[in-house]
């Protein structure tokens, strides 16, 4: 029901750009409609009474609920608009900025939809699609701040060599979405917002902050070598995962290996102690991944 | 001399410069031979010479300019030359009658519009003409460097301006930095050109190799006697030397520009950088930065958002901590532009880098990457969130590393009042052998005397106004004891810690049970096992391990099991070490039923308990006379 309210005022806007005549009449049409109803005293009235009607109708009852608050309960906006006189200016404008929240709680009851809201959306990189290879979760959470965001609704996206690709976030509502394109903006533009389907995010797994990533062991170690260079951390010996890559073309590749631990008090543990620290004689460096 | 030199030089010059006709058709005479002029016969010995040539200036005074000059009627009524509009004949009419004043500003009209071709014949025929007192006009340096320019925008190659730049002395014109600068951006035209080339053939290999020993050449030639290069010349040497990847001149030169006072230009300074970094060579990288930051001019010049987070990159892999200091520096830089911005910016360094700084600083024992690395966090964060519980406890490990007990103490603080009520908080957090086992390390560092000397600070600190009880903090101290075998000191610090108002939890059960088994008194550490179960405490792995060990101390694997057993029963899972231990207590005591029972265990929990070769080694040297 959010989208629903939220392609309506984009609706609007599109009419109020190409013309400004057909959406005066448009207003005046439902001040018409307002004046029909006479008084209804409560929005309760008007949702009653739009559920026979048609679906734009049902659109413009919506638009009504907003202009009727713009009219009744919001005299300051009117005040803020140059010509004062100008009706649909102000309520122009009262669309611009209440549609998110105002038209969620009035559009509720009859806009049901299947799925409880929740928009999922992958944020990769702008310029050479770097994301930083030291972001946690929580700084993407604190990067999409006002989005609502819970640790559970983030996940990194690797590739098989382990560089991150692109992080994907479920949002609790399409606002949250909204508002998470605007941070995005005001925290510099360093990152790109795209929406996408629910079922990538159900096939990607998270680390949740329990795996460590060993980054250049040497190709002789052994099991027991790699537990000797985690000795006196918690691991879970059965998760060594081990992986060739090759940085740029005319480097060596390097061998990495992911271990998995049981809480992420403990990888980050295993992180402080032991990150520089030698295997075989090559120093190893760490990485947690989220 | 001059005159001769001149004279010979002349009819090589002309074709090159000139198409033939304009000369050729306005004298009906034969192209002016010089013969007439100089005799090259025995001259009569007289040995004064001849003063030089007092005209010079231009090579055309050597022609016979005392040729009725064509009129502008003339010059417009060459329609017929092929080639030329008749806007271009009034053009050169026009300008004949200019200055050089005059012909600038016409020049800087043409630059300002692009009309490259009608600047080069405007310069050529206007170099041939007369000016006001009858002498062939005289070119000087901005003007030749605006033909310059004309030439290279119209496609020549940069051995055809060389030649131009030399013919400019016969002029008696001194080519300035300007002139060269042309030069060099001709030279990186077809540097370009080379390397976008799809296939790299030997030959354009070889061509790329002679472009750059001609810059290097004409740049050395232009410091050792020529114009002293100015900031063009050496941002457009030095990026050709870094595309064509020949770093070592591209480095001397970098010496070079702090010492001329030149600046050097974004793109350079990021691609210095770059370069620098992927040739893994991070000590040069500081150096450089360094240097610029030293230079007046150079101060401001701040590399791209990305490529500080490479450098930032680079130096944490090669634990260089004044790389990652500088790279520091320069994130704060960018967060304060982005905050002076209209509309503002919030850019923000990520928790995850700020973290691998504090790991870098505790490795490199570097205090000030330390504050830098947290005051960064601090601005990042910009008061809306806290930092991460990891994030304190490694700025406990830096701390500690560095020694400064004190201020590792205070970051616990920190830490404690924001995450000890938190609601889902590990428990392990504030466990002192684990998460705060560099501070206790940092503790015991001096023996017992670092020891007392903390407790009697926490004991201030617990009657100060503001009292900060910690129980984490006592067990540091606690552990502190047991670390250096003082079991008196121990005790002591337990009971101390109900005359401090604290109530000790399960990490001080834990250390002081670690205290009395290490010391081989097995039955008082069972009592405090019991003391804790009694009170309700439950126990936790750690516990449960530190009881194997004091049995296994007190050399009594068959407890040791029965405590595993419990530990079962409790629901904890039996550690690879803590059966390994036990294993081979039982391989040297010879107890085989044990040992059963640990291999069952091992079974059941699908543990790997691999062998025991690299502890063998060393029992089973061969120690023999033989040499």
């Amino acid at each position: 029901m959010a989208e629903e309210e939220a392609s309506a005022t984009i609706e609007c806007f599109s009419l109020s750009c190409s013309s400004a005549q057909l959406l005066t009449a448009q207003v005046k049409l439902t001040l018409g409609v307002a004046r029909r109803f006479a008084s209804p005293p409560s929005n309760s009235h008007a949702r009653r009474h739009s559920s026979i009607l048609s679906t734009t109708k049902q659109q413009t009852m919506s638009k009504l609920a907003l202009i009727r608050n713009a009219l009744s309960s919001r005299p300051s906006h009117q005040l803020r608009s140059a010509q004062a006189g100008s009706l649909w200016a102000s309520s122009h404008r009262f669309l611009s900025t209440e549609a998110g929240t105002d038209g969620a709680s009035s559009g509720a009851p009859f806009f049901q939809s299947s799925s409880d809201g929740l928009v999922y959306g992958r944020i990769t990189g702008r310029v050479q699609n770097m994301l930083g290879k030291n972001m946690l979760k929580t700084d993407l959470i604190h990067h999409l701040e006002g989005s609502d965001l819970s640790f559970h609704d983030v996940k990194f996206d690797y590739n098989r060599v382990y560089f991150l690709t692109g992080v994907l976030v479920q949002f609790p509502s399409r606002s949250s979405f909204e508002n998470g394109h605007k941070q995005l903006r005001l925290k510099g533009g360093l990152f790109n917002l795209q929406k996408i389907d629910r079922s990538e995010w159900d096939i990607k797994s998270s680390y949740d902050g329990k795996a460590v990533l060993m980054e250049g062991i040497p190709f002789n170690a052994t099991q027991d070598d790699l537990e000797r260079f985690l000795s006196g951390c918690n691991y879970d010996s059965t998760s060594f995962q081990s992986v060739t890559r090759t940085e740029r073309s005319d480097s060596d590749p390097i061998r990495i290996v992911m271990v998995r631990f049981p809480t992420q008090l403990d990888a980050s543990h295993a992180y402080t102690s032991k990150n520089r620290s030698f295997c075989l004689n090559a120093p190893i460096n760490m990485r947690i991944l989220q | 001399m001059a005159a001769k030199s001149a004279l010979l030089r002349s009819p090589t010059f002309l074709p090159k410069l000139l198409p033939p006709f304009p000369l050729r058709l306005i004298s009906t005479s034969p192209p002016l031979s010089q013969e007439p002029q100089l005799e090259p016969s025995p001259s009569p010995p007289s040995p004064t010479p001849l003063p030089p040539n007092p005209s010079t200036g231009s090579p055309f005074y050597n022609e016979n300019w005392r040729t009725p000059q064509p009129t502008a009627a003339a010059a417009a009524s060459l329609v017929p030359v092929p080639g030329q509009s008749t806007a271009a004949g009034h053009m050169m009419a026009f300008s004949q009658i200019l200055d050089l004043s005059g012909i600038m500003n016409l020049f800087a009209d043409y630059v300002a519009s692009q009309r490259w071709n009608d600047i080069k014949s405007v310069f050529e025929y206007w170099v041939r003409s007369l000016d006001e007192s009858g002498k062939p006009n005289k070119p000087d340096v901005n003007l030749f460097n605006h033909y310059l320019r004309a030439q290279l925008m119209l496609g020549a190659d940069s051995a055809e301006l060389l030649d131009l730049v030399q013919a400019m002395q016969e002029f008696a014109v001194l080519p300035n930095a300007a002139s060269y600068n042309l030069v060099f951006e001709a030279m990186v035209k077809e540097l370009e050109s080379l390397n976008n080339q799809q296939y790299e053939s030997a030959d354009s290999q070889s061509r790329k190799t002679a472009l750059v020993e001609a810059t290097t050449k004409l740049f050395d030639k232009m410091l050792a006697e020529g114009p002293l290069p100015d900031d063009g010349s050496f941002n457009l040497v030095v990026g050709l030397l870094i595309k064509a990847k020949h770093f070592d001149p591209a480095l001397t030169y970098l010496d070079l520009v702090p010492k001329y006072g030149r600046t050097l230009n974004q793109g350079v300074y990021n691609g210095c950088i770059q370069f620098l970094l992927n040739s893994n060579k991070p000590d040069t990288a500081t150096s450089f930065i360094d240097k610029c930051k030293a230079s007046a001019e150079n101060k401001n010049l701040v590399p791209t958002w990305n490529l500080c987070h490479h450098i930032a990159e680079v130096a944490f892999r090669s634990d260089n901590s004044k790389l990652a200091y500088q790279s520091l520096e320069y994130f704060a830089r960018w967060i304060e532009r982005g905050e002076k911005t209209r509309p503002q910016v919030q850019l923000s360094v990520d928790e995850g880098l700020a973290a691998a700084a504090l790991g870098t600083a505790s490795r490199t024992y570097d205090s000030k990457l330390l504050d830098g690395s947290w005051q960064i966090l601090k601005r990042s964060l910009r008061q809306k969130k806290l930092p991460n519980p990891e994030t304190y406890l490694m700025k406990i490990n830096a701390y500690a590393s560095l020694g400064q007990v004190k201020k590792a103490f205070e970051t616990l603080n920190e830490l404690e009042m924001a995450y000890r009520d938190a609601e889902n908080t590990n428990p392990e957090l504030f466990s002192p052998f684990t998460s705060l086992h560099p501070l206790v390390t940092a503790c015991c560092r001096n023996g017992f005397s670092s020891l007392d000397a903390v407790y009697l600070e926490l004991e201030k600190w617990s009657q100060a106004e503001k009292p900060y009880k910690s129980i984490a903090a006592l067990n540091c101290v606690l552990l502190g004891c047991a670390n250096i075998w003082d079991l008196d000191r121990a005790y002591e610090t337990f009971q101390a810690l109900e005359k401090l108002g604290v109530t000790p939890d399960i990490h001080s059960y834990n250390a002081l049970l670690y205290a009395f088994g290490k010391h081989q008194k097995t039955s008082e550490a069972c009592n405090v096992f019991e003391h804790l179960v009694s009170i309700g405490a439950n126990p936790n792995a750690t516990t449960y391990s530190l009881l194997v060990d004091a049995h296994l101390v007190n050399r009594d694997p068959k407890s040791a099991l029965k405590v595993i057993d419990e530990m079962v029963e409790a629901g904890f899972m039996p550690t690879k070490q803590m059966l390994k231990k036990i294993r081979r207590r039982c391989s040297r005591q010879m107890d085989y039923d044990s040992d059963d029972k640990v291999q069952n265990l091992a079974r059941n929990f699908n543990i790997r308990m691999g062998n025991e070769v690299r502890r063998e080694i060393l029992f089973n040297l061969q120690y023999s006379t033989n040499y």
